[in-house]
Order: structure tokens, then C-alpha cells, then sequence
């Protein structure tokens, strides 16, 4: 029988340490040990998930249509009505995640999409000149600030846009469904 | 004296002038033309660095194959088409106005046999008077088999542009996208000043143009902005925009359509100016440009003069002849006649006298309505009341008749020269003005066409708006920045300072649209160089009752192709309502339409292109198929191993081998395709009792089953497997095909049927990754390396599902069949994917475990009888299908009623059954149609059709499911199967639709 079963990322062998070939200092990164989750509201719970989320953020106002925010290494956006994308990196992240799902359990359905999705980390000046060679969303701030995400395709393939706080640098945060990995780094090449 | 350079440095270029200009003279570029190596400098385009090196000879007409030379300085030139690059890069019909050079740009001459100067297809010159407008379609007219195979063949090579190369192109393209407040287009005075105007408030700014430098007519104008030179404000300008974080400045890039909702296209020449140092570049980019607000800035086009003979080399617009010697300092005669109706001219005139050249001014007005005259120095001859009414010459022009305004018939003087520059007047760029539909309209003022009332969003300024005083221009273009700005919201900034510069005489044009007909008539005037039209094909054209606009244009050909009548729209409006004897404004305009300017077809492609076309989906086990050999089919997006054949087989060997090893050992395939969506929520089971035709709500946890979805119209619309995972959460499969469909369909039914439902539900496809280990050995196999679950048939018997562990990996197992063997599907972590296949493949190693395909899978659910997509093609029932006896009748759902109604009932429907040939060793094709009788193949005798057929290698012939009109009760009939495409037909046996296992005892295992 056997022991141990070798656990393979969706971009492994596909995306070398690099920057991008716009030599613009823009840096792509793949976040290992992501945690991912599909929050969806309950019926009749919208307004209670909205305050549960809030309170986790410890922020009095709920999160607005496609805002985000973050606490302890766990970044929850809502990303639809009654739907939050959660996105955690690292074992620092599981203790706030473990909170917040604690904070939502009676109010939400949760599924877990971490299996099913990689999340490439795009940083520095360039980063969102090289998305707007994929996406037709506009990234800049205001139209997309700091914070917040959305749902949209690169060059065709469905992808979760995350605009991450940074300070002063431009840093998203792109999940896409594992089975695109080849696509999607074909694409960024 | 004239100001030609001297020494042996610049000997390569005998018109450069010694200096001035914009370019950079300390480099030396080097290029060939037609094989003929020539220098220029940086900053040169090829067609200024051709008159710098005294070549004016650089093209054929599309037709008629008349010598043709540089005619404009920007993307309007109809003449200087030439082919760059060589290999795949060769791309045909770039204009040379619009080529910046680079060393070893390679670039030839087009539509020519055997040399530019000496082409044998100029013969088509001499028959001009045979070929009118309209020649082919009134000639070439029988047999009507010849055109196809004879006449358009051969009209085809005399006539055209250049030859596209038949290799792939290397390079790489782009797509990228931009969104702004305001977008301006044209980076002229006007444009520059409404970018400012607009930036200045904070708002979102993309400016873009054409050109590799901004500054638009500036540029090659020699005049003072703010006490410097015009272009070198226009490059601070530009240089104090770029520093704005809010600006995008987007250089040689044309715009070339404008779409709905203030969408616009524009393509980047991004390395196409730098030749070897570009490597590592995309040639070029395609931007999408989604704008709030637009000002079109894009400037006005000079008109040609229309005389006979106009088409000849060293023949040019007046405004791209001083644009040569200002911001290239290359001259393009040295004996000039400036041939005019308007002011501007006398601009043209002044600089090439400062050139040094000798000059002649031909003004068709009165000497009483001219004012640029005075801009002339002394010893400038002008000849008030006429106009050019024949150029002699052939591949260059020796001198110009002229001919008195007032008494046309004679030509009354003969001037020689090297260089005729004419101008006809401005006409706006309304282009992208008028893309979405709107109609331009005459404008008396300007003796041209302008847009009329604004359309929402869109601010026009400076030429395009038919401003043509630079004061004015650049006033206006600040108006319209700050208004656009305004227009999204922005807060109004303090206003823009306004440079000021000198005067200049006013326009003052009187239309000149051609000669009268006694001189007009001894020859070809023409009027589209591009595409050949004369005004004797006007006259054709109306004649022959095409006299509006859009009817001329498609008569003659006049403003097609890449022209869109840039040149040569107004002038034929104005000539036509002349003949006509109406106002222009009666005569009509036509449509432009993107593209403003060519595209190459890999800017539209971009990144997509050959394994890339389009985006793939590949499965966690994708590396493991492809090592093993693989051959791979489509499915959606996904690429799904078809067979794995091995030395020696094909594709029949492989199939067949993968089949006999699942049906007698053991085999696994992979299934990660299907759709998955989890269901989570207290009303879980009920939101899919009225999805499905049966009932899960009561099913147990830990259970799966078969389940069938219909549309509302009652026809099944996809099945899959629902299995029950806790009281509140269940887990369902649907078609590859189908998986966004039926989310999609799950979401509407929830939002808008039964919202009071506390359901939530996702798709769940990319988290698992799925494989079915199929054969009498497959609990053999699993037992070895699965933990957590007994998996024998009493603790683990059909449609079960449990939670166990492969290794350390999760691996959720369900008992069901689709093979008809006894076998399991594994669901695990898609990160564990690969390992557990790996896992499960060397634990059976030793029964001889094998891979199959989707062609092996297709095999034996055929041999089975189940339906997959080619039987659930949105014309069948559930009862058509055999599985009407899964429709509830103690519940609703959706398509219950429908599936009811008479004609989805009773008898005349096809029904599913089984096909197998009479003579053992006879095939039959899917789509095939089923007849009783033997001939004439159609609707009315069509009894049904062939759904799937294969080879089954457990019957050892072919068989088939079809879909036969009262199929069930036909069994041991003998119909047709008919594929007239094919000529086939094949005698075969009706049968029921298993044709293996009919008890299912295998799978029950």
C-alpha cells in the first residue's frame, strides 16, 4: 500500500523564478500553501455574514460590493452578492482562518477551493500593465483600489483579481483554476 | 543658394539638406530598396530617406500599372506601398511614409514584373481606354466557368498590392488594454493641448498617435510656438504629460476603429522601427481602449489637384513636401511649381524657397482673394487664375502646362520642373468620427466636410474639426480637454495656459474640384490613386446611373481598400456633383469603416496562435498521459487521452486492446473532466428533486445514483451521478460538456424559481481530480491500496460512496459503472492527482492494470447501452431514451409537464435501440439514416439515425445505438442504414440497445 502520495501544484514544472519579459522589474511569484474558500450566505443570513465578516476584519462597516480586507494573513473579498472569496497564505494564516470560519458557520455554506485553484502573486511597477494584456478590466485605482477584487478572464481563461494592500507598490493576486495552469503561463510568458 | 549638403559623409544622400530637420544626423542607417543599399539617418522614414537619396520612382498602380512615388508623409499614402521584411516577416502594402528605418531594413517594390522601371505590365497603361470601371463584370461574363478558373485567376496576378508570405510569421503579438477618463487621439496642437487640458484636472488621459514623434502638422511647420519652434514645443508638451502619472501616452500607435459604447481599437508599432534590437519584443501590440469621454483630435488631410498626368512620380501634396524639408531636411525638387487653390500653399512655397529652391506658384483663384502671397520673397513668380492642367513626364515629370481658369481650352504656358507640389485643400479626418454611424455633413466654410452636432462623449477640436488656424486649433483643443474632463466629473483646474503663435494667412480656399472637361478630357486625371479611378470612370459611373456617392464607390472601386478614401472620397463628391449639377451636399458621402488604417493579421491574433489559439484545460494526470504516450481529443476545453496506443498498433489495435484488458482484467481512465458541483443547505435534496426526473431527498447518506435532468421543454438536457455525502450536502457529476451549462441552469432555477430554497451550491470540477479503475480485477486492485474502506461487494456494494485514504492522501470512492464492469471511481485532491494514479497503476501492476481512453470508454458504454451526449442531443425525451420509468410521478420538476404533452408521447418517437450488422464484417457511421426501402434518402422516409457506432470487441463486429422510430418494439427488424454522403448502405439488425451484460451481473460484482 502505499505511504505517501507526492502532492503536485497545478504550475509545477511550468513556471521558472523569473520576471516578467517586460524587464520592468515586475516580479511573478506562485504563493504556496494557499488556503482558498467559497463563502456563500445562507437564506435570510446576508446581512448577519456581512457583520460576521466585518467583525473578523474588526472593521465596523461591511465589506461593499467587490471591497476586501485582511487580518491575520487571511484576505476575504466579496466578490458577489452573498459570495466572499477567501484567499490565506501560509500555517500563520490557519488560526485566523480557523476564527472566521467559526465566525460564519451558522450563517454560510463554505467550500473549500484550494485544490482547484493556484494563485500567482504579481508585484512591482508593471504588474498591472502586464494584466491589462489579459484583461479587459481596469485595474487602476479607482476603478479597482487597493482591497478589493473581482472575478474577470485573462486572455480567456477565468480568474479571480485581487488588488492586495501594498504600500506604495502594486501588488495583485490572481486564482486560477488549476486545469488552466498551462494556458495561463503560456499566456504570461 | 540652394541649402543641399556637401562633403563625402552625406554623399548617399544627395537632396538631404545640410541642416534642419529631426533627425539625428550623427547616425548612419543603412537599407536597401528594390536591393539597392542606401543610408539614412535616425528619425528618417523610408520614404524621406528615399527623396534623400533622390528616389522618387517607388511603385506601380494597382491597375493600370503606372510608375508611381511618395505622394503624402503620413498613413494616407496611396502610392508608396512597398513590401518590408523578408521570410515569414514579409509583410506586403506598408506604406514607406509610415516605415521608420533601421539598419538592415530590408524593402521592395511591389506589383511590378520585371523591375520598377522597366514593367511589362505597364502594357495595361496603353489598354487603358478597354479597362473602364466596371470592365470585368461586363466582359468576363461567359462561360460562366472560365471566371473562377481563367478570368479572375488572370485578373488577379496583373492587378493588385503585394504578395503576403505563404510562411509563418515568427514574431510575436500582443493584446493589452487601457482604460481612461479622456482619450485623445492625435497628438497634434489641438490634441496636445486637450491631453493637457484634460490632465491637468486629474483626470485619466491616454493620448495616441500615429506618428514616432508628436506634434502632428507641427512637426513639419516651420513656425514659432511660444518663441521656439513648433515641434520642439510639442516635444515639451508631450515630455510634461509623460511625467503625469495620470497620462498614458501611447506613440506610434493608430487608431484604427472606434465601436460602441466609446470602444476603440489601436495598434502599437512597438519594434517594428528597431530591427534587430527589438528581439525579445512583440512586433506589435493591439490595444482595446475603453474610454469615457473622446476628443478627436485627429487632424485634417490635404486633397490632390485632379489634372491629367496627376499621378506621377515627384508629384506630391504641398503639406507633405514642406513636411519632407522641415523635419526630415530632405528636399524632393529643386524646381518646383506649387499648385494651389487655398493660402496654405504659399507655406509650401515660402520653405522650399528657403530651401533653396526655385519656385513657381500656379493659383487657380484671383489675385484679389489670396493672402498667402505675401509670405512669398521677392522674385516668386505667381500665376494668379490658373492651374496645372497636364504633367509631362513619365517615371518623373519634366514640367507643367497650365491652363487659364477663365479660358480653359488652351494651355497657356509650359513651366519646367523636377517637382509639382498641389494642394486641393483640408479635408478633416472624420474617420473615427463617423465609424459608429454617424453621417458627415458639407460645410461651405471650409470647402469640405465636418461633423455636425456632437454625439454624446465625443469633443472634436482643431483640423478634424475644421479649425485650420493654429491659434484657433490650439484654443479650441483646450476647450474640449477641460469640457471632456468636466464630462466625467473631474474638478475643473485652473485654466490651461494657452501658448501663442504667429500669424499665418487664412485658408481661403475656392474649390477646384477638377478642370474644366475640354482640358480634363485628353487623359487619365486622376482621383483614387490606390485603386486606380479616373474621372472618366465618374463619368462612367453616372452615365450609367451611379452617380450618388455609395453607388459610384462601388461602380469604380473609388475609397475601397486600405485608402477608405482618405485621398479620394471629397474630391470624387465634388466631381460628381458637379456632373450631376448638384450641391455637393446633395450628392451624398460614404461610410468609412475601420480598420483607418491595415492591420496584420497576427496584431488581430496576438498570443493566440497555434497550441495557444485558444486556452486548454488539461488534468492533473496530464503530464502521466503524456508520458505515456497519449494521443489526446478535445472535449470543451479539455484535452482528454482518446487511446494510448503502443509500438506497433493503431488506433483500432490500441482501442480494442484497451477494451479487452478492462473487460478481462483491469483497466483505469481518467475522469477528472466531469462537472462537479457541491450542494450544501438544508433544502439541499428538494432544490434537486425538482432538478432531477427522480428523487434524492430520501436517498441515504453515503449513497449515489443515476440522475436525469430535462430542460423546461421537456427534452433531457444532462444526467450524471448524485450522490448524498451528509444530511445537508451532496455532490453531483454532469457531462464534461455540459458543466458550466448546468451550474448556469442550477443558478437560474435557484434565483428565479425558488429562491425561498436555503441551497448554496459551486462548481467543485477543479478541486477533484477523478479516475475509474473498471474489471472484474478492480477490487483486486483497490483492496491493495486503498484505506479506510472495505471494499468488498458486501460492505461496499453498487452506488456507495466512502471516505478513505490512498497513502496519506484523501481519496472519496464511489461504486459505480459506466464500463458495465465491476468498478470505482476515486475522487482526490487535485494536488494528490497524479500520486494516487501513479499509486493505483503500480498496485495493479501485477493484474496487468492498463490506461484507456475515452474511445475505450465509448466502446463499452455502447456495449452496455448507455447514452452519453450523441443519444442526450436536445431532441430526445427521457422515455425516448429507455428511461422513462425514472420520471417521478409523486413529484414536479422541471420539464415534467412538457415531456407530457402530445408529440413527446405515444407512438412515432424515435426510441433508443441497438444496431448490429447483418454480414458480420459490415460497418455503419454515426448519422447514418435508418430506411426500410432502398432508395431516394430524405426527410419523409428517414426512420431515424445512428447515434454511435464502434467495434465491439466482445461481439467481434460492429454495433451501434440509434434512435429509430418505435424502436423498442422493432427488435429483430432489418432496416438500412444508409450515408448517402458516403454511398454507403448496410443491412442491419435491429436489436435491443445492451449488447453485453444485459443483467448487469459484472457490475454487481
Amino acid at each position: 500500500m502505499a505511504d505517501q502520495i507526492a502532492r503536485q501544484g497545478a504550475l509545477e514544472g511550468l513556471l521558472k523564478p523569473e520576471t516578467s519579459g517586460a524587464g520592468d522589474g515586475t516580479r511573478i511569484e506562485e504563493l504556496a500553501d494557499v488556503t482558498q474558500r467559497q463563502i456563500f450566505a445562507r437564506n435570510g443570513q446576508s446581512d448577519a455574514l456581512a457583520k460576521a465578516v466585518a467583525g473578523f476584519l474588526k472593521q465596523k462597516k461591511p465589506l461593499g460590493p467587490l471591497q476586501g480586507g485582511e487580518r491575520g494573513g487571511v484576505f476575504i473579498c466579496a466578490v458577489g452578492p452573498r459570495e466572499y472569496w477567501v484567499v490565506a497564505q501560509g500555517r500563520s494564516a490557519a488560526k485566523a482562518m480557523q476564527e472566521l470560519e467559526k465566525a460564519v458557520d451558522a450563517l454560510a455554506s463554505v467550500f473549500d477551493q484550494s485544490d482547484g485553484r493556484f494563485v500567482i502573486r504579481l508585484s512591482g511597477p508593471g504588474a498591472d500593465g502586464v494584466l491589462a494584456r489579459g484583461t479587459s478590466l481596469d485595474l487602476q485605482d479607482p476603478a479597482l483600489p487597493a482591497k478589493w477584487g473581482t472575478h474577470t478572464q485573462i486572455e480567456h481563461i477565468p480568474a479571480l483579481v485581487l488588488r492586495r494592500a501594498s504600500n506604495g507598490t502594486v501588488v495583485f493576486d490572481v486564482s486560477v483554476p488549476r486545469s488552466y495552469a498551462g494556458s495561463f503561463v503560456a499566456w504570461l510568458r | 543658394m540652394c541649402l543641399l549638403t556637401k562633403g563625402c559623409e552625406m554623399s548617399t544622400q544627395p537632396n538631404r539638406l545640410a541642416s534642419g530637420g529631426q533627425i539625428d544626423r550623427s547616425t548612419r542607417v543603412r537599407f536597401t530598396f528594390d536591393g539597392r543599399a542606401f543610408e539614412g539617418h535616425t528619425g528618417d522614414t523610408l520614404a524621406s530617406a528615399l527623396i534623400a537619396n533622390g528616389v522618387h520612382l517607388t511603385g506601380r498602380s494597382f491597375k493600370y500599372h503606372r510608375p508611381r512615388g511618395i505622394y503624402t508623409c503620413g498613413s494616407e499614402e496611396p502610392n508608396a506601398l512597398v513590401t518590408t521584411g523578408e521570410g515569414g516577416r514579409t509583410e506586403p502594402n506598408v506604406p514607406a511614409t509610415m516605415v521608420e528605418i533601421h539598419d538592415g531594413l530590408v524593402a521592395r517594390s511591389q506589383n511590378r514584373w520585371p523591375s520598377l522601371s522597366f514593367d511589362l505590365m505597364a502594357v495595361n497603361s496603353l489598354l487603358k481606354p478597354f479597362f473602364p470601371a466596371g470592365f470585368y463584370y461586363k466582359t468576363f461574363m461567359w462561360p460562366r466557368s472560365f471566371w473562377y478558373r481563367l478570368y479572375e485567376p488572370a485578373i488577379r496576378r496583373a492587378a493588385g498590392l503585394g504578395t503576403v508570405a505563404d510562411l509563418p510569421d515568427p514574431d510575436d503579438y500582443e493584446h493589452a488594454h487601457a482604460h481612461c477618463d479622456v482619450l485623445v487621439v492625435g497628438a497634434g496642437p489641438a490634441g496636445l493641448m486637450a491631453a493637457r487640458a484634460a490632465a491637468e484636472t486629474g483626470a485619466r488621459v491616454v493620448l495616441a498617435d500615429d506618428g514616432a514623434v508628436p506634434g502632428g502638422h507641427l512637426k513639419g511647420e516651420n513656425i514659432e510656438v511660444d518663441g521656439q519652434d513648433g515641434g520642439m514645443w510639442a516635444r515639451a508638451v508631450c515630455d510634461a504629460l509623460a511625467g503625469r502619472d495620470n497620462v498614458q501616452f501611447l506613440l506610434r500607435t493608430s487608431v484604427f476603429g472606434r465601436y460602441d459604447g466609446l470602444t476603440f481599437g489601436a495598434v502599437e508599432r512597438v519594434s517594428d522601427h528597431l530591427g534587430d534590437e527589438g528581439a525579445g519584443l512583440p512586433r506589435q501590440r493591439r490595444w482595446t481602449i475603453q474610454a469615457r469621454q473622446f476628443v478627436c483630435t485627429t487632424g485634417a488631410i490635404e486633397r490632390p489637384l485632379v489634372f491629367e498626368g496627376n499621378d506621377r512620380p515627384r508629384i506630391m501634396l504641398a503639406g507633405a513636401a514642406r513636411h519632407y524639408v522641415n523635419h526630415y531636411a530632405a528636399l524632393p525638387g529643386r524646381s518646383v511649381v506649387v499648385a494651389t487653390n487655398n493660402d496654405d500653399a504659399y507655406l509650401t512655397a515660402r520653405d522650399f524657397v528657403h530651401a533653396g529652391a526655385a519656385v513657381t506658384v500656379v493659383d487657380s483663384r484671383d489675385e484679389k482673394h489670396v493672402s498667402g502671397n505675401a509670405l512669398l520673397p521677392e522674385g516668386v513668380g505667381v500665376h494668379y487664375g490658373h492651374c496645372v492642367a497636364q504633367a509631362s513626364g513619365r517615371t518623373h515629370i519634366s514640367s507643367a502646362r497650365l491652363a487659364d481658369i477663365a479660358e480653359p481650352d488652351h494651355i497657356r504656358a509650359e513651366l519646367s520642373c523636377d517637382l509639382i507640389c498641389t494642394s486641393g485643400g483640408w479635408n478633416p479626418t472624420l474617420h473615427l468620427l463617423s465609424h459608429c454611424g454617424a453621417r458627415p455633413k458639407w460645410n461651405a466654410a471650409i470647402a469640405s466636410f465636418a461633423m455636425g452636432k456632437a454625439e454624446e462623449g465625443v469633443h472634436v477640436a482643431g483640423g478634424a474639426a475644421g479649425t485650420f488656424d493654429l491659434q484657433k486649433c490650439i484654443e479650441e483643443g483646450a476647450r474640449v480637454g477641460a469640457a471632456a474632463a468636466k464630462a466625467c466629473g473631474a474638478k475643473p483646474a485652473r485654466a490651461t495656459a494657452l501658448p501663442t503663435v504667429e500669424k499665418r494667412p487664412v485658408y481661403g480656399i475656392q474649390t477646384l474640384w477638377r478642370l474644366p472637361d475640354s482640358v480634363s478630357k485628353a487623359g487619365a486625371a486622376f482621383v483614387d490613386f490606390q485603386n486606380d479611378v479616373t474621372v472618366a470612370d465618374l463619368e462612367l459611373a453616372d452615365r450609367e446611373g451611379f452617380g450618388h456617392a455609395e453607388h459610384a464607390k462601388r461602380y469604380t472601386t473609388l475609397g475601397m481598400a486600405t485608402d477608405q478614401g482618405k485621398l479620394a472620397n471629397v474630391n470624387a463628391i465634388g466631381i460628381l456633383s458637379e456632373m450631376r449639377g448638384t450641391p455637393v451636399s446633395e450628392t451624398g458621402t460614404t461610410t468609412y469603416r475601420p480598420l483607418f488604417t491595415p492591420m496584420a493579421l497576427g496584431t488581430l491574433a496576438g498570443q493566440r496562435q497555434a497550441s495557444e489559439f485558444r486556452a486548454t484545460r488539461r488534468s492533473a494526470m496530464h503530464a502521466w498521459h503524456e508520458k505515456h504516450g497519449a494521443v489526446f481529443i478535445e472535449a470543451g476545453l479539455w484535452l482528454r487521452p482518446y487511446y494510448y496506443p503502443r509500438k506497433g498498433e493503431d488506433f483500432a489495435a490500441a482501442v480494442k486492446r484497451e477494451v479487452l484488458t478492462v473487460r478481462a482484467g483491469v483497466g483505469m481512465v481518467d475522469v477528472s473532466t466531469l462537472g462537479k458541483i457541491e450542494l450544501k443547505g438544508p433544502d439541499a435534496g428538494v432544490f434537486l428533486d425538482r432538478l432531477y426526473i427522480n428523487s434524492f431527498s430520501k436517498m441515504k447518506v453515503g449513497r449515489a445514483r443515476y440522475g436525469v435532468m430535462l430542460r423546461e421543454d421537456g427534452m433531457v438536457f444532462d444526467d450524471g451521478t448524485v450522490t448524498r455525502l451528509a444530511e445537508d450536502q451532496y455532490f453531483i457529476t454532469v457531462t464534461t460538456a455540459n458543466a458550466s451549462g448546468v451550474l448556469q441552469h442550477m443558478e437560474f432555477c435557484h434565483q428565479v424559481h425558488w429562491p425561498e430554497l436555503d441551497v448554496q451550491f459551486c462548481s467543485v470540477t477543479e478541486v477533484w481530480a477523478a479516475m475509474a479503475v473498471a474489471g472484474p480485477k478492480a477490487r483486486d486492485v483497490l483492496s491493495r491500496v486503498v484505506g479506510g474502506i472495505d471494499v468488498s461487494s458486501e460492505a461496499f456494494p453498487l452506488q456507495s460512496v466512502a471516505d478513505g485514504t490512498i497513502g496519506d492522501a484523501f481519496a472519496r470512492v464511489f461504486r459505480i459503472s459506466f464500463s458495465g464492469e465491476l468498478a470505482y471511481e476515486i475522487y482526490t485532491p487535485a494536488n494528490c492527482g497524479l500520486g494516487v494514479w501513479e499509486a493505483i497503476m503500480a498496485a495493479g501492476a501485477q493484474d496487468g492494470i492498463s490506461a484507456y481512453g475515452t474511445e475505450a470508454m465509448t466502446v463499452m458504454r455502447t456495449e452496455k447501452g448507455h447514452v452519453a451526449g450523441p443519444e442526450l442531443d436536445g431532441r430526445t425525451t427521457a422515455d425516448d431514451l429507455g428511461l422513462g420509468r425514472m420520471m417521478s410521478q409523486r413529484k414536479d420538476y422541471i420539464g415534467r409537464w412538457l415531456a407530457q404533452r402530445s408529440g413527446l408521447t405515444g407512438t412515432g418517437r424515435v426510441q433508443l435501440v441497438g444496431l448490429k450488422p447483418v454480414k458480420g464484417g459490415d460497418t455503419f457511421r454515426m448519422g447514418a439514416h435508418l430506411v426500410t426501402e432502398p432508395g431516394e434518402i430524405g426527410p419523409d422516409v428517414s426512420q431515424g439515425h445512428v447515434t454511435t457506432s464502434v467495434y465491439s470487441p466482445a461481439c467481434d463486429h460492429f454495433i451501434g445505438l440509434a434512435l429509430l422510430k418505435d424502436g423498442r418494439s422493432r427488435a429483430g427488424e432489418r432496416v438500412l442504414v444508409v450515408s448517402p454522403l458516403h454511398d454507403e448502405q448496410v443491412e442491419a439488425e435491429v436489436t435491443g440497445p445492451v449488447f453485453v451484460d444485459p443483467d448487469g451481473e459484472r457490475m454487481r460484482g
